[in-house]
């Protein structure tokens, strides 16, 4: 057992494997509070082994991580949080946040930022960031859930725009509205079962979807993707 | 006929969305998007009623549909709703 802070909560793990310690590494919080508790059975474990994809092999540490950052992950609605789908990265203090399906570029097209803008550009989460309204804000925070490249950072910063992304010929970025974004986004979110996280989880996204800024960018491999996305993204403030 | 208790209807960016919760949610897995139309007879299938009943809510909203069509959407969907398991 030992306890992290994300999202600016104390979370006491109860683990039975090291993995998600050394995992945590850069999370670890000493001290009395605790804010919540991710905690998993072993039938949870064993249902995960059958739902993960066979062409891998993951060792049960890896499975219960799993386990327990959805533990954590379907407690949050009810604390104006919730996790989703996406790349984030941070420029200036800026969040900008990437959603598509899996394999559709995410990584490749995050590298074509940090090519563009260099040490100015890091990765707040990979793959399955913390948001937090705070004080009317959209915040993003990394978190050590982070998909298979491993790009994480303890940090936070507000979310200044989100983008869905698509592989196209010619690179292409356009403004769209919170309502050609709502069902797309709802695919990259996670939906606790029971009433009350799931209404709160459908309030917080259509608020994220009303005060930010949203796009959606056709992109090929160039390297110009990531200087129009930028150019176009980094303009102007969001409402939150 | 009646929709089954723990299902949630919310909209997200005007549009309308519903997940299982609960207990249902075991037996019922994904995610519906309902149109504007679609929206209505959800609602007015959350207390009792039939389908004669829902043709009359929409036609007091939609005053000027086409009656016939009308009746023939409603059949088409609570077909549709019936065959996933969403009513009791």
């Amino acid at each position: 057992m030992f306890k992290i802070k994300i999202a600016e909560f104390v979370i006491e793990v109860h683990n039975r494997f090291d993995f998600i310690e050394k995992q945590c590494k850069d999370y670890i919080y000493v001290g009395d509070e605790c804010d919540m508790i991710a905690e998993c059975t072993l039938e949870q474990i064993e249902k995960e082994k059958t739902i993960l994809n066979n062409d891998t092999i993951y060792t049960d540490g890896y499975i219960e991580s799993v386990c327990l950052y959805r533990s954590i992950c379907l407690q949050l609605p009810k604390t104006d949080s919730f996790v989703m789908h996406a790349a984030v990265i941070g420029v200036d203090d800026k969040a900008y946040a990437f959603t598509a399906k899996s394999g559709t570029g995410k990584s490749t097209h995050i590298r074509q930022w940090k090519k563009h803008l260099g040490d100015r550009v890091y990765v707040i989460n990979g793959d399955k960031p913390i948001l937090r309204f705070i004080d009317g804000k959209l915040m993003v925070y990394g978190t050590p859930w982070c998909g298979k490249e491993g790009w994480n950072k303890n940090v936070s910063a507000q979310l200044h725009g989100l983008c869905f992304l698509e592989r196209a010929e010619n690179n292409s970025i356009v403004p769209i509205t919170p309502s050609e974004a709502a069902t797309p986004i709802m695919k990259q979110i996670l939906i606790p079962k029971d009433a009350e996280g799931a209404i709160k989880t459908f309030e917080l996204v259509d608020k994220m979807l009303k005060c930010t800024k949203l796009w959606k960018l056709g992109c090929n491999i160039s390297q110009e993707a990531g200087k129009i996305a930028y150019e176009a993204m980094s303009g102007g403030n969001n409402e939150n | 006929m009646k929709i089954k208790d723990g299902f949630i209807l919310r909209d997200v960016g005007d549009k309308t969305f519903v997940v299982a919760t609960g207990e249902l949610s075991k037996s019922f897995n994904g995610m519906i998007h309902l149109n504007e139309t679609g929206k209505l007879i959800w609602e007015l299938l959350s207390k009792e009623t039939t389908e004669e009943d829902i043709v009359k809510g929409i036609m007091e909203k939609y005053t000027d549909a086409p009656i016939d069509l009308v009746r023939s959407d409603v059949r088409t969907f609570i077909e549709k709703i019936k065959a996933d398991g969403v009513l009791e």
